[in-house]
């Protein structure tokens, strides 16, 4: 397999991951405002307008009356989306741009 | 010797076995679990349309998830082992709630989102992923070392602010798990704004744990990003030395 293609497979992976995870705090996040019968979350796209700017630690306050649970939810969607969101996606963009540099170090350390 | 085993599994079964584990019917199968997620999605937006067009096509769903999930237990080679594998789990998992028709369940149609994950059986993804996971799990410990941490800045902020602001805001800071909250959503710089500190001693307790906090919680992040850059100039040197020519 392509070098190229293999790391095309593993972002596409990424986010991947990302969206299903995006989709089961959405549903989660929702069964715990329907059950406070909140009226900031009332359907799963609006859960998951609240997770994506959660996990991409964005944060408006435009939905802030959210339940024990959902609290408990928005923080591990935040750390989880701090860890794969931004450090895997950051990891496999950024190795893009520092390989050639770093090979070359690394061979001309080797050569000597 | 081995085909004494298989010696039945012959014929009609092998075909449909060769035809459903085929790349036509996966893909169509991954298009309908898509399909269905946004069918669920959707439901909730358009309440009014639950009864005329969102339980029908759910109902299509689930007969077709069922078909497919016997047809599974029928052509696999040894039933047993695929009734009890983690995508027989997960299959079953994925139709057992809408089929025992527990009313207050019908949440749990949300486990059939989960056979997505399928896809991941696919070789070239396999191949893909799993340096990077080797990867992580070069990690680890180091990893669990800075959650550690983290957790315990968290837990000091946390006791820190609900020193200065209980008395002023009870109903925000009145326990330290609500501080807690606070913390999380400060440090990892969501900042929601539903809750912020008031006293002097408050707001510069938080300007001094928001300059420490959010460069130690974003420590995490820069070692799994550094450790997925190493796993890169690995493979390439390896495939270098192996003489591979590609990516130019």
């Amino acid at each position: 397999m392509k070098n190229s293609k293999k790391y095309f497979l593993r972002f596409i992976a990424v986010i991947f991951f990302l969206g299903v995870f995006l989709f089961f705090s959405a549903c989660g996040l929702y069964l715990f405002e329907r059950a406070e019968q909140s009226k900031m979350i009332e359907s799963i796209p609006d859960a998951f307008v609240y997770v994506f700017l959660t996990m991409f630690t964005v944060g408006y306050s435009d939905v802030s009356s959210i339940s024990i649970g959902g609290k408990y939810l928005s923080m591990i969607v935040a750390i989880i989306g701090h860890l794969i969101g931004l450090a895997c996606m950051i990891g496999i963009i950024l190795s893009t741009f520092r390989l050639g540099k770093v090979l070359r170090r690394i061979k001309a350390k080797t050569n000597i | 010797m081995l085909n004494d085993v298989n010696d039945e599994y012959t014929g009609l079964r092998k075909k449909l076995y060769e035809i459903i584990e085929g790349p036509v019917v996966s893909g169509i199968i991954q298009l309908l679990i898509l399909a269905s997620a946004v069918a669920f999605v959707l439901e909730t937006e358009f309440t009014e349309y639950k009864e005329s067009i969102f339980d029908p096509i759910d109902w299509t769903f689930l007969a077709i998830f069922t078909v497919e999930y016997l047809l599974r237990i029928y052509t696999a080679p040894d039933r047993k082992a695929f009734i009890f594998s983690f995508f027989g789990i997960v299959d079953l998992l994925a139709i057992l709630p809408a089929l025992v028709l527990i009313p207050g369940f019908q949440i749990l149609r949300v486990l059939r989102f989960l056979r997505i994950f399928r896809i991941f059986k696919a070789t070239r993804f396999v191949l893909a992923v799993d340096r990077m996971i080797e990867a992580l799990a070069e990690v680890k410990r180091e990893l669990l070392a800075l959650v550690i941490l983290c957790s315990l800045f968290v837990y000091l902020a946390a006791c820190g602010i609900y020193v200065f602001e209980k008395d002023v805001q009870p109903d925000k800071f009145g326990s330290i798990p609500d501080a807690m909250w606070w913390a999380i959503v400060s440090l990892t710089t969501i900042g929601y704004g539903d809750v912020y500190p008031m006293t002097p001693g408050g707001k510069i307790f938080t300007a001094l744990v928001a300059l420490v906090g959010v460069g130690l919680i974003a420590i995490p992040s820069g070692l799994l990003a550094s450790v997925l850059t190493e796993a890169r100039v690995e493979e390439k040197l390896q495939d270098e030395e192996n003489g591979e020519e590609d990516e130019k």
